[in-house]
């Protein structure tokens, strides 16, 4: 694992050296040799020109620009060979020594920098599908309840139990939410498996706690009524992510509007599509406020069994065991016919591809973004192009848990610290007071420091957590999002304000120059990176207070940002005046 | 109700019966589970009541079996 990661480091380290020297003299040196990165058997070869290699098998070939190696004013061919295995060294001298051969070299995976350890997570093609494997670098959906609204969760082994809350049985009318039929304690598995416990299998957001409430019977069916109890109770609860993989044809007033009552406070409400195999999305799926999701099998195309319409919002893998019972989704739950036993079984349907999404919900929601239409817009935005253009069938297109995850750390950190460094730049106003701020010595890095960190410019190093990543999970989201993640939801008032920068300035204002105090300056930068944090916040709208309403939301982290501005640049006037 | 067709299981969700009836429509079993082993592809008449239609199959209405007889 460390090994892999120095790798990565050293690698990044020396590749613009290596690239920088190459471009000058333009005849590359061989990068890459066949290590254990590389995948047995492939080889990939760039050519001046189109040429027969009577080595190997051609597997694609295609002709494109390469000006860094290449000939800057004609395209080059791409060829990539299958070769024997065992046999990649001695093929690629052989082609190196060709005068028409630009570059030749191993195909190599590159991997996340955490791979679990679970023996039968290599058997879990649909979590790799969903892109679980990279987002597990900067969360594991730390923080977040996901409720599991089925048949019951039971307490197998390979589900950690402290993450296994309370929830209540709806059926039974008790506090006993175990599951007697095997389908939730399935759809559970998938959400928050125990992951890199080297047991078992793996699951999409494996810190995320699990809630159980159970509204289906022994037989797998239910009333309209304790889904809708079910529903509220668990949002009632804490649950900020609801897994319904249930449904029928019905519409029923007291779901839709449970669903409603979701949505409004807080929760995503994702929901499976149907088994029908037609067109024609069940309930609850179809309610407005709902994330529908279909089924893919492994190749990404719509498994026959799922139903699809104008509500799709998203595919995700819910197997396909037409082609074979491991083309279905793999996790723990009870063993056939059994209330007790356990065991490892594939299933397919709809109701697996839904906790892939809500488990990517988890993961999106730990990130600190708390309003149910961002993170469903996230997933949406960064959904991989489907096998067709077909918007009933796929939705926005196929989950992708890694590049959600990506934008929200990376994509999202870079604009909170544009946002920061504009706002700084704009209060600093003119040259003459930017030289101040260099002319402070003791001020200047803290200022900086300050500004990185209440922009949460951290999370662009949250992937290099690895696997301290439970421990370091808080450094993914700007301070702006910690209260909201680790307190009760009101206290999510204390960072989605301008609270915090403002009433470290007044102290720092006691100092008659603020910024020739380290605390001053620490303060003033802290202030400008809150400052671009509720702005971000504000116009990607990625946040949701209790007891405000959603029209409101965007002003009071307007009206914020603004207060948090004025804090730092307080501190910047006072240094100027004197 | 009462509806005749064939019983067929079917591998979704961990597991469904199903009885495809003559009326054309695709009823979801529930309950009788050693009843409908032993009449696995079987022509059969069920006697029973259509639930709610909640449940896990979410393909077609379910029909909570009260007998179930081979024809």
């Amino acid at each position: 694992m460390l090994r892999r990661m120095r790798d990565l480091l050293s690698f990044a380290a020396a590749a613009p050296l290596v690239l920088g020297m190459a471009a000058c003299s333009r005849t590359p040196a061989p990068v890459l040799d066949p290590t254990e990165d590389a995948v047995p058997g492939l080889i990939e070869v760039e050519l001046t020109g189109p040429a027969q290699l009577s080595i190997g098998k051609v597997i694609d070939q295609e002709a494109q620009e390469d000006d860094l190696y290449g000939d800057a004013f004609s395209p080059e061919y791409d060829i990539e060979l299958e070769v024997e295995p065992g046999t990649e060294a001695e093929v690629l001298t052989q082609l190196r020594a060709r005068k028409d051969v630009i570059w030749a070299e191993p195909v190599v995976r590159y991997q996340a920098l955490w791979i679990p350890d679970d023996p039968d997570f290599s058997k879990q093609w649909h979590l790799k599908a969903a892109g679980a494997e990279s987002a597990w670098d900067a969360t594991r959906g730390e923080g977040v309840t996901v409720a599991v609204i089925d048949t019951g969760i039971y307490p197998v082994d390979d589900l950690e139990p402290s993450r296994l809350l309370k929830g209540w049985n709806f059926v039974g009318h008790n506090d006993d939410a175990r599951d007697d039929h095997a389908h939730g304690t399935h759809v559970a598995g998938t959400v928050a498996q125990s992951t890199g416990n080297g047991k078992g299998v793996a699951g999409m957001a494996p810190q995320a706690r699990l809630m159980p409430i159970k509204v289906l019977s022994a037989f797998g069916s239910g009333t309209s009524h304790d889904i809708a109890e079910g529903i509220r109770w668990a949002v009632d609860h804490g649950a900020r992510v609801l897994n319904l993989s249930l449904g029928g044809g019905a519409r029923s007033l007291a779901m839709e509007s449970a669903v409603a009552y979701a949505r409004r406070r807080g929760a995503v409400v994702v929901c499976a599509a149907g088994n029908s195999g037609s067109r024609g999305v069940s309930y609850p799926a179809a309610y407005p406020g709902a994330f529908a999701v279909s089924a893919v099998g492994p190749q990404g195309r719509l498994a026959p069994y799922s139903s699809f319409g104008p509500q799709i919002a998203i595919a995700a893998p819910g197997g396909d065991k037409s082609q074979g019972d491991e083309a279905g989704v793999l996790q723990q739950t009870l063993a056939e016919g059994s209330t007790t036993e356990s065991a490892f079984r594939w299933f397919q349907g709809t109701s697996m591809a839904t906790p892939h999404v809500a488990g990517a919900a988890a993961l999106v929601m730990s990130l600190g973004v708390s309003s149910p239409a961002a993170v469903e817009g996230l997933l949406r935005s960064t959904a991989r192009k489907p096998p067709a253009d077909d918007a009933e069938r796929y939705g926005a297109g196929l989950l992708d848990a890694a590049a959600a995850v990506r934008r929200a750390t990376f994509g999202w950190a870079l604009w909170r610290l544009a946002f920061a460094i504009f706002g700084a730049w704009f209060a600093l106003g003119h040259a003459r007071r930017v030289g101040q701020l260099r002319g402070s010595e003791k001020a200047r890095p803290l200022f900086w420091a300050g500004l990185g960190v209440g922009a949460g410019a951290l999370a662009l190093l949250a992937p290099i957590a690895g696997e301290r990543i439970s421990m370091l999970s808080f450094l993914a989201l700007p301070p702006a999002a910690w209260p909201q993640r680790f307190l009760p939801p009101l206290a999510g008032y204390l960072g989605w304000s301008a609270l915090v920068p403002f009433a470290l300035a007044l102290p720092a204002r006691l100092s008659p120059r603020p910024l020739n105090t380290a605390f001053g300056g620490l303060v003033a930068g802290l202030a400008f990176g809150w400052a671009g944090t509720l702005l971000h916040a504000a116009l990607w709208r990625t946040v949701d207070l209790p007891l405000m309403p959603a029209l409101l939301m965007p002003f009071w982290l307007l009206a914020s940002a603004a207060i948090a501005w004025a804090a730092g640049r307080g501190l910047l006037e006072r240094e100027r005046l004197r | 109700m009462k509806v005749t067709g064939t019983v067929e299981f079917v591998d979704l969700e961990g597991g469904i019966w199903r009885l495809n009836g003559d009326d054309g429509k695709r009823y979801t079993l529930l309950g009788a589970r050693s009843d409908l082993k032993s009449a696995k592809g079987a022509r059969v008449e069920v006697e029973g009541t259509l639930d709610d239609g909640f449940g896990i199959a979410m393909a077609g209405p379910q029909l909570r079996v009260a007998r179930i007889r081979k024809v």
